[in-house]
């Protein structure tokens, strides 16, 4: 169990700084995602807690004791790396058994915990193959046993599931959100995949060029963006930004779109649209859409909702609790409102 | 076998494959003969080993040649003894300075470690010829020529040895040393657990390389030493050479394979190693 603090934490690589006068608290027992774009300082930030890329100033506190000079191995923490980091010289046991062995854990003991959590990802029948004869999958198991079986009071995930195949990801996220729920330990995981963010977080916090643009929920992330990077990140397609006038902004999601050849009452955005694409994705179909002033949308929308053709000339709407807007520094000012706004939006109101 | 014959002229393709065979057996053969000829030479006759034409195949298999060579009055037992003595010790200091250096230069951060690495490359381009002078000098003052150490100290680190050990350091991954240090694993352990294993077959080699450069040395024992107590193996051969009137051919081939097969065993033993490491594929 274990709350992890940030204090105006900073962090430079020669005279690049990366952070800067960064404060973020971790929650315990929380599933924390650090997710943004490459280079956003997300894995630095996890590198600190972990204690193998020190902070260059600031402080990191763990349950209120400051860990910022702590080398790691006085850390109570394990770490999951992109690329599994495996030993590849040792069996699969003899990667578990390491760093139990370092902290010379007993033998009986070390055996327990082996085959407890070896039976927890799996691998029991694969104890004593070596790395190489084992698939991607696999390996990824061995370094979650490998991490689980020091009994850490928190977990660092640094993208580990990048490296696995679209069916293997889905099915080891269900399998980490599990796990988490069952060890009730504090998780950090690191991803610049918004839809593993949004699947598995307890809380986002969302980064940008070495600053948090946001923290909270999925559901907050998602249904109040601070600000239209993140609005823009979190969603597929990301939400479609227009201009009002005086630098001001409005969004709309795409699925929050309805189209029609028919103007449907009681909508708070009016306008004219030509469809130029129409992807059929399963459950859902995709338009991509020109209005007449010639800036494109995307639009979202349930197969048995709104169903127009390639080249159909459609009314674009949406209501008005859908309409985010944003300020000239691109701050979220409100969504459904404020009053004058919403008026300006209305388009065209025949 | 007559099954595999067979097939083996019906695969499609087998003229050229069979020309490549063939090529391949003579190559072979060419790179196999001088050891043949020296292994069978040490066990003919003195009058067999001097016979034109040649005998290919001992007609008569005998011990002479040995044991001249052990009756030579040269204590060949010594030189063989300051031959392995020189070669261990070589190979283990090689180890002591070369690894870490090595590990240092691929995996650590320190002030001026390009210039320091390429004063180890320049020490890679010097001509070995260029050092001699000075490095006797240098023994001569601190009175250790004629002795075993000038033929074991100059040799302690090798700037090739370094520069392949860093390459292959450097292909490790920084998040397997960071993963071990997060396991609790003090340097010692990264090093002897984690690092030296995934080198084995970088290590094997430049240990191979140097086992081999100092078993065979001849010119370097020449020029550091005048006792024949501190000699090595190779010079005896030569001293051979010249004890009695005309070469005893069969004397001189025995005494070769003494020199020469410790180092068959060890390149056998050696190059299954080699292969068993360079089986070993980066893993991701």
């Amino acid at each position: 169990m274990a709350e992890i603090v940030f204090e105006k934490v900073g962090k430079s690589f020669g005279s690049t700084k990366v952070i800067e006068n960064l404060d973020l608290t971790i929650e315990d027992g929380k599933f924390t995602v650090l997710v943004g774009s490459s280079g956003c300082g997300k894995t630095t930030l996890l590198r600190m807690i972990a204690g193998i890329g020190p902070a260059t100033s600031g402080r990191i506190l763990m349950d209120g004791k400051d860990i910022t000079h702590q080398p790691p191995e006085k850390r109570d923490i394990a770490m999951v790396f992109q690329n599994y980091a495996i030993y590849p010289t040792m069996s699969v046991r003899e990667n578990i058994e390491f760093g139990l062995k370092n902290k010379k854990v007993p033998k009986e003991e070390r055996d327990r915990r082996i085959a407890e959590y070896a039976e927890i990802v799996g691998m029991t029948p694969y104890l004593d193959r070596k790395p190489s004869d084992l698939s991607g999958g696999q390996r990824q198991r061995i370094a979650l046993a490998r991490a689980m079986v020091k009994k850490p009071s928190v977990f660092l995930m640094d993208e580990p599931l990048s490296n696995l195949d679209a069916k293997l990801r889905a099915a080891m996220r269900v399998e980490l959100i599990e796990l988490q729920r069952r060890l009730g330990t504090t998780f950090v995981y690191v991803t610049h995949d918004q839809i593993e963010a949004m699947s598995m977080a307890d809380t986002i916090v969302l980064m940008e060029k070495g600053q948090i643009q946001q923290i909270g929920s999925p559901e907050e992330i998602y249904h109040e963006p601070a600000n239209i990077f993140s609005a823009q990140f979190i969603g597929t397609p990301p939400m479609n930004v227009l201009d009002l006038d005086g630098g001001v902004r409005f969004g709309v999601r795409p699925e929050s779109i309805r189209m029609s050849a028919e103007r449907m009452d009681g909508m708070a955005l009016y306008r004219r649209g030509h469809v130029i694409t129409r992807e059929m994705l399963g459950a859902e179909l995709q338009y991509k859409v020109r209005l007449s002033d010639g800036k494109t949308l995307m639009v979202r929308s349930e197969n048995d909702r709104d169903d127009v053709e390639e080249s159909a000339d459609v009314w674009v709407m949406a209501p008005a609790r859908h309409l985010h807007f944003f300020d000239a520094d691109g701050r979220h000012i409100g969504h459904g409102g404020p009053e004058d706004l919403l008026k300006k939006v209305g388009g065209i109101n025949e | 076998m007559i099954k595999a014959i067979k097939n083996y002229f019906v695969q499609p393709g087998w003229g050229l494959q069979l020309l490549s065979d063939i090529i391949k057996i003579l190559l072979m053969l060419a790179f196999i003969f001088p050891f043949y000829w020296m292994l069978v030479t040490a066990f003919k006759g003195y009058t067999e080993s001097m016979a034109v034409p040649p005998t290919l195949f001992p007609k008569v298999w005998t011990l002479e040649g040995y044991r001249s060579t052990f009756n030579s009055g040269l204590n060949i037992l010594n030189y063989a003894k300051n031959t392995v003595l020189i070669t261990t010790a070589v190979i283990a200091l090689q180890l002591v300075i070369m690894v870490p250096a090595a590990y240092a230069f691929a995996k650590r951060e320190f002030p001026l470690k390009g210039l320091w690495f390429g004063i180890v490359l320049v020490a890679f381009m010097i001509p070995l010829q260029l050092t001699y002078i000075p490095v006797y000098l240098r023994m001569q003052d601190l009175n250790l020529v004629n002795t075993l150490w000038p033929q074991i100290l100059p040799m302690g680190a090798d700037a090739f040895g370094i520069f392949m050990l860093r390459q292959s350091f450097k292909q490790i991954p920084d998040e397997i040393i960071e993963s071990a240090k997060l396991d609790s694993a003090g340097e010692i352990q990264i090093m002897t657990r984690i690092m030296l294993p995934m080198c084995k077959s970088a290590m094997v080699t430049i240990a191979m390389f140097s086992f081999i450069g100092t078993w065979n040395a001849y010119f370097w024992p020449l020029v550091m030493t005048r006792n024949e107590s501190v000699r090595p193996l190779t010079m005896a051969v030569e001293k051979l050479r010249d004890v009695e009137m005309g070469i005893r051919w069969n004397s001189l081939m025995a005494a070769n394979t003494l020199l020469v097969v410790p180092i068959l065993i060890v390149f056998i033993f050696a190059s299954k190693k080699i292969i068993e490491g360079f089986a070993y594929r980066g893993m991701k």
